[in-house]
């Protein structure tokens, strides 16, 4: 049994060493480009993206029928209580996006053939928004992980990952603990030291810009960008040091070690996102399921034989199909609790859900055939009107990226693009507010 | 004759008019001969191969248009185009042709490179950093690799700057990487114990000696450890009814074990000891293998909850031990050495336990606060699965079972040397280090491990249960500052030492005075000497001047010169030799680079290179991107010696070829490779025993040698589950034979089907029927034929297998207990043809092909790697000659692998930007 007492002068304590200890760097993966500034809009909105990266068993996930009225399929109907919350969506992908597994982190960039090896990234759905509302939070974004090695969902604009955070309980720190006076003092003066030290390096690039030619040019203005980003998080970070962060009345989530508590990780994280969410610590958050890397799932009650890459790769197999039933449902159990308590938290005459986009799914169609067409994708809440079950052909895919361009309208990024779009999600309208 | 460069489309256009060729030709002429021999099919209405070389410009600043004038060239110098249905262009012009375009090729090309260099700018690699790092603090065992981004892959390795970005991520992991190892080496100078030998008696462990009756709960007998004096029981000790330890068998008390490390379990771990300060140490462990009789211990199991939990009594089987009755041991086992901390571990040593007590001994580098782990590989690792008890030890028979037992572990250090405190003095000088006191603000807050408890401390007891306790002790936080009289003239001299350390070539006035501009910045703002001059170092360790690999275009001068030997052949900085002698100005010298090439190679730090350059070249680095299949390979399940073994087999081969400077035909085929007991088994090798890898001459009828029939790259091509000839065929075309294969268009991929009516084979067939598929399967298709005798983990199989429910499945017990789950189905097919006619039955006549018809291309292929890997930058057209060249001079050596590293560093591609 967990004592929470304990655990939270534990935590403290941790904290306590942190300050001073290293560079105050930020921890938590922001980014404050200069200048990026929008309008704060009058209704706080989100966007929550998750990635399961093998995907669901196909035909237990898409409904038959399209439109409202659809039956729902066998896991759908585990999200029966937010069915009007929720847009379910069959026939889209990533247009050129192929390669099997590492099309994962092309999830939310849509960046084609990221298996090619002269791939490279673009920008996320949740940096793009990062760039332009960050600043209006604590944390510009947040990007985290289950069991992965190194998978992000989350790119820069320069096509380079940002490494995803695994410790619920180390955000959940970041996000809630306060720190003494003392301390705030100390990290704001760790804070200075770091921009002093970027001054002296970016002055050195100046002078070593003059003796080179232009394409290594380029390469030496990538490093003075990053030196300028860094710039602005720290100052930002400074700001937000001398703010008290939000109390909460939930304990500090453990982390369960072993990658085996896969369910348990990913319940976790729903339940920080929900925080961090209700106390506005961010307002863009993906999530990396990263299913490939996780061994054999421990379920309760469940006989689980195999590592979940290898049941993926069912070959057909009925044995391993009912194993993948079980942990698909599993998903769908954590996916519907979260959209309850996103619903039970109230936010000026709204639920949190109405504001916030949870946008599930998959890189993968199919992970026994390594398809990345025909992605299994739904939308809930944040403000639409949420239209059942929206189909397009299962041949000829419609473009993903446009529920992006929707997605961004609607929380207040005026742009008609994102990626390969060729416009909004048709079918998906916005409610008034 | 080339074998895998088939004619591309052969159409029979019957017609020939006249086409204009309206677009800009690559030289004067070009045009003509076009028009005459090339039009016919390659026009804007026929589009033949979706070429139109009517409408095609030159236009070389364009990349893909290079390409497609590179690809006409290529088709044209080969004799396949025009094909040899149309009519032959006389010698003479089509001479003219390939001259023409080489030389618009190759001027446009030189341009470039004399104005940029072939290689742009880049930055270090993830294992380059940490390398440098590691060198210039002296801190071996730091771990930054992991901490920075993953860094992206060009032309198939980390070495090529346009694919080296850098983000605000990446700087910011900068500036903690490098304060982290700065505060390790002052850590490590500041807690530097008396060097003492501590021995652990396995009886006197904690951790070990425990767990040895079944409880509630936890009644799983494999998992007991049993006591064990002079190998035999002793039931009295087990049953506590006598004393755990006594003075006159001390030495020879034992703890035994039949089962393997399983999850994250206790019951291996020597916790009692734990690293003072990071450093070298000296581990032995005493012990030796023994046999268990079977039969089990009696013991209850419980089942329901509740009112309805009942007890029933778990009978005697065969297959578990009983702890009472142990015998000496019947063969040798694998003893793995594992450093232990905060739940991860990391492989130090493999050695064996005989029959007979042995001390086995290792020196290692462990960092502060991790403990030592020691297992037997060999043995099983029960994996829960359903109900308790379901599973089987494979080892067992029906007389006992294999198992070990330990008598002690001991740890001598921290070894001192003239490393240790470097990297202190390249930070600080001989200045002294001292702590602050709790009323003395700011230093620089260091991690030490908190020494144990003195004896006879009243808290002993608490202090000693938290120093013990899982995880040990927490690390303790210590203030520290320097001490100077004179700071600011100290700063100065200190910064320019570390800068001209820190940088690879003299350091620019203006670059160091800002450095101590900083450093006087934060001094004056009160941060103490020691946090001031960190953070000056932090900047100069995140600096352009240490990050990025600075050359000018043209021939490289001898401070550029230094730097890419040292990151080709140590994967790092240059080292004080080379460094003196590029300040000398000697190193250009021939005679000079080639003894430094030689000493490079000879250094132990060589191997840097062949492990960073086989895990890119090989794909080493993603031997765990797949497990195998518990369905239909779980008798590889959980086997990490087998594939540690294979990995080193592959990294071993590598660094004997450049060693021994053999031909680079033992890429397709070799009489000998490494191998170790479990490795040898897995391939079917007589004559193998013990955990230590050594080089073995094979069987003449081997289908081993080479790199091809290695597990590693078997297991790397595969998915865990199947195994695709096109995957591994293409594999082969791009890694040992070196063509570049064009994506597959957008035509869904063949969905595996592990129920075995249908082989991978028949459903290819399928798609080479279709002409469009066939035209790039017939090329990339029959060499992963010939590797399909080869299952996902690189064993042989005849047979593939198979899994479909309601069938009986093969008879045995994987390495995690559980039953086999597949039968065997369709027979393998291995063979196949290359496109050009020779047919092969298997891959023993697979690679005689290769032998005797791609030696060169096997040859050229590796210098390609090689270079570009060297270089941080593509072989392009106008490299070709110099490859060639580099081909001419090693073909006496049989295109020997060390003679080709020598004379790429000889050559212009190495020695020009």
């Amino acid at each position: 049994m967990i004592n929470h007492g304990y655990t939270r002068a534990i935590s403290r304590r941790t904290l306590l060493r942190g300050v001073g200890v290293s560079l105050a760097l930020p921890l938590l993966n922001v980014m404050v480009p200069a200048g990026a500034r929008a309008q704060s809009p009058a209704v706080p909105r989100r966007m929550f993206g998750i990635c399961n990266n093998l995907g669901v068993l196909p035909a237990e996930f898409f409904p038959a029928e399209p439109g409202h009225d659809y039956t729902p399929s066998p896991y759908l109907k585990i999200l029966q209580d937010h069915r009007k919350d929720f847009t379910v969506f069959s026939g889209v992908s990533h247009p050129n996006v192929d390669g099997g597994h590492p099309s994962d982190i092309s999830f939310l960039t849509a960046a084609p053939h990221p298996a090619s090896s002269s791939f490279r990234n673009t920008i996320s759905l949740d940096q793009y928004i990062a760039e332009r509302i960050g600043s209006q939070t604590r944390f510009p974004s947040l990007t985290l992980a289950v069991n992965t090695g190194a998978r992000s969902l989350s790119w820069t604009g320069n096509g380079v990952a940002i490494p995803p955070e695994q410790s619920a309980s180390s955000v959940f720190r970041q996000m809630f603990i306060q720190g003494s006076p003392l301390e705030v003092e100390a990290k704001i003066a760790e804070l200075d030291t770091g921009r002093s030290i970027l001054d002296a390096v970016s002055d050195q690039v100046r002078d070593l810009e003059r003796n080179v030619g232009p394409s290594d040019r380029a390469r030496l203005d990538q490093y003075f960008t990053s030196v300028r980003d860094l710039e602005g998080r720290l100052q930002a970070s400074k700001g937000w040091e001398r703010k008290p962060k939000p109390v909460v009345k939930e304990p500090e989530p453990q982390d369960p070690t072993n990658p085996a508590q896969y369910m348990a990780k990913v319940a976790a994280m729903y339940g920080l996102v929900r925080l961090a969410f209700e106390t506005d610590s961010t307002r863009s958050v993906t999530l990396m399921l990263d299913s490939v890397s996780t061994p054999v799932v421990e379920i309760a009650g469940a006989t689980i034989s195999d590592g979940y890459h290898n049941l993926s790769h069912h070959g057909k197999s009925e044995a391993k199909l009912a194993q993948l039933r079980i942990i698909d449902a599993w998903h769908m159990r954590l996916l519907a609790d979260l959209f309850k308590e996103l619903r039970g938290v109230q936010e000026g005459g709204e639920t949190l859900l109405d504001r916030t986009m949870v946008l599930y799914g998959s890189n993968l169609g199919d992970a026994n055939a390594h398809s990345t067409i025909n992605m299994p994708v739904l939308l809930a809440g944040g403000g639409f009107r949420h239209a059942g079950h929206l189909t397009f052909d299962r041949n000829q895919n419609y473009p993903l990226p446009n529920l992006f361009v929707s997605m961004l309208q609607r929380i207040g990024v005026e742009t008609g693009k994102f990626a390969s779009s060729t416009g909004t999600m048709s079918g998906l309208e916005m409610t008034k507010a | 004759v080339p074998l895998f460069l088939a004619p591309l489309f052969l159409l029979a256009a019957a017609f020939s008019g006249a086409f204009d060729v309206a677009a800009a030709p690559p030289f004067a002429g070009a045009d003509a001969f076009i028009q005459k021999s090339c039009a016919a099919c390659h026009n804007s209405s026929a589009h033949s191969g979706g070429l139109d070389l009517t409408k095609l410009a030159f236009e070389p600043a364009n990349p893909d248009n290079f390409a497609t004038w590179v690809k006409v060239h290529d088709r044209v110098s080969a004799g396949e185009m025009p094909p040899p249905a149309m009519p032959r262009p006389a010698t003479e012009s089509l001479t003219q042709f390939v001259k023409g375009l080489t030389d618009a090729l190759t001027g446009y090309e030189r341009t470039v490179v004399t104005e940029r260099g072939r290689a742009g700018l880049r930055r270090l690699n993830a294992y380059e950093y940490e390398n440098a790092i590691r060198d210039l603090l002296a801190v071996p065992w730091v771990q930054i690799k992991g901490k920075l981004p993953q860094d992206g892959e060009a032309y198939r390795f980390n070495k090529v700057g346009t694919a080296l970005d850098v983000s605000h991520i990446q700087l910011s992991r900068y500036m903690s990487s490098a304060d982290y190892a700065m505060r390790e080496a002052m850590a490590s100078k500041l807690v530097q114990p008396a060097p003492v030998t501590t021995r652990i008696y396995a009886r006197q462990e904690p951790s070990l000696a425990r767990n040895f009756r079944p409880r509630e709960g936890n009644t799983r007998t494999d998992r007991l450890n049993f006591p064990v004096l002079d190998s035999h029981a002793q039931p009295d000790v087990r049953a506590g009814r006598s004393a755990i330890s006594s003075p006159e068998t001390k030495e020879r008390e034992a703890i035994g074990r039949v089962s393997s490390i399983f999850s994250d379990a206790g019951g291996f771990s020597w916790s009692s000891f734990r690293v003072p300060t990071p450093g070298r140490y000296r581990v032995k462990v005493k012990g030796y293998t023994i046999w268990v009789s079977g039969g089990g211990v009696d013991h209850w199991n419980y089942e329901g909850f509740g009112q309805q939990k009942t007890a029933y009594l778990n009978g005697p089987t065969y297959h578990r031990p009983n702890s009472d009755e142990v015998w000496p041991g019947r063969r040798n086992e694998p003893i793995g050495v594992y450093a232990q901390s905060s739940g991860q571990s990391r492989p130090l040593a493999e050695f064996d336990f005989m029959p007979e007590p042995s001390v086995n001994e290792v020196e290692v580098l462990l960092g502060a606060n991790e403990t030592i782990q020691t297992d037997c590989m060999r043995l099983f690792r029960t994996r829960v699965n359903g109900s308790e008890e379901a599973y089987v030890n494979p080892l067992a028979q029906q007389d006992g079972m294999p198992g070990v037992a330990f008598q002690w572990l001991e740890v001598e250090g921290p070894l001192y040397d003239q490393t240790s405190g470097a990297g202190y003095r390249q930070m600080f000088g001989d200045l002294p280090m001292r702590r602050l006191g709790a009323n003395e603000p700011g230093g620089v807050t260091l991690q030490i491990v908190p020494p144990p408890p003195a004896p006879g401390d009243a808290n002993a007891a608490n202090t000693a249960g938290a120093f013990r306790g899982r995880g040990g002790p927490r690390l303790q936080d210590v203030r520290v500052d320097v001490t100077t009289e004179h700071p600011r003239e100290d700063a100065e001299r200190l910064i320019g030492a570390f800068l001209a350390r820190a940088y690879r070539r003299p350091v620019e006035e203006a670059h160091a005075k800002r450095f101590l501009a900083l450093f006087n910045q934060q001094f004056e703002l009160n941060h103490s000497f020691a946090k001031s001059l960190v953070s000056t170092y932090t900047a100069v360790l995140s600096s352009p001047g240490f990050l990025y690999v600075q050359e000018a275009p043209g021939k490289l001068d001898d401070y550029s010169l230094a730097t890419r030997l040292a990151l080709f052949l140590w994967n790092s900085e240059p080292d004080s030799e080379l460094r003196s002698l590029a300040a000398a100005g000697r190193l250009g010298k021939p005679e000079v680079l080639t003894a430094q090439t030689e000493r490079m190679l000879n250094d132990s730090r060589s191997r840097r290179f062949v492990d960073a350059f086989t895990d890119y070249w090989l794909d080493l680095r993603k031997i765990d991107d797949s497990s195998p299949s518990s369905t239909l390979y779980n008798d590889y399940e959980l086997d990490d010696p087998l594939k540690l073994a294979a990995m080193e087999e592959t990294r071993l081969f590598v660094q004997e070829l450049i060693a021994r400077n053999l031909p680079a035909r033992n890429v397709i085929d070799s009489d000998f490779t490494f191998l170790n007991e479990r490795l040898a088994q897995h391939y079917g090798v007589p004559g193998v025993t013990g955990a230590k890898m050594r080089k073995v001459t094979l069987p003449k009828d081997s289908v081993r040698g080479g790199l091809l029939t290695q597990a590693s790259v078997l297991k790397v091509t595969a998915n865990g589950t199947t195994t695709s000839p096109v995957i591994r065929g293409v594999w082969i075309m791009e890694r040992i034979l070196g063509f570049r294969t064009a994506p597959p268009p957008s035509v869904p991929a063949i969905e595996p089907d592990i129920r075995g009516a249908v082989t991978i084979r028949q459903q290819l067939d399928k798609h080479r029927a279709d002409a469009t598929c066939a035209s790039c399967h017939r090329k990339i298709d029959p060499p992963g034929f010939a590797l399909e005798s080869f299952d996902v983990m690189g064993g042989w199989r005849d047979r593939y297998r198979v899994f479909a429910d309601g069938v009986q499945p093969e008879p045995g017990i994987g390495l995690s207990g559980q039953p086999f789950a597949f039968r065997y189905g369709p027979p393998v097919d291995s063979a196949g043809a290359l496109p050009d006619g020779p047919s092969f039955r298997d891959i023993r006549e697979f690679k005689r092909l290769l032998l005797e018809h791609e030696e060169q291309k096997v040859a050229r292929n590796l210098v390609g790697q090689l270079a570009t890997y060297a270089t941080g930058a593509p072989i392009g057209f106008s490299d070709r000659k110099q490859v060639e060249e580099i081909l001419e001079k090693t073909r006496g050596s049989g295109y020997g692998v060390r003679n080709i590293v020598q004379s790429i560093v000889q050559s212009d591609l190495f020695q020009y930007k």
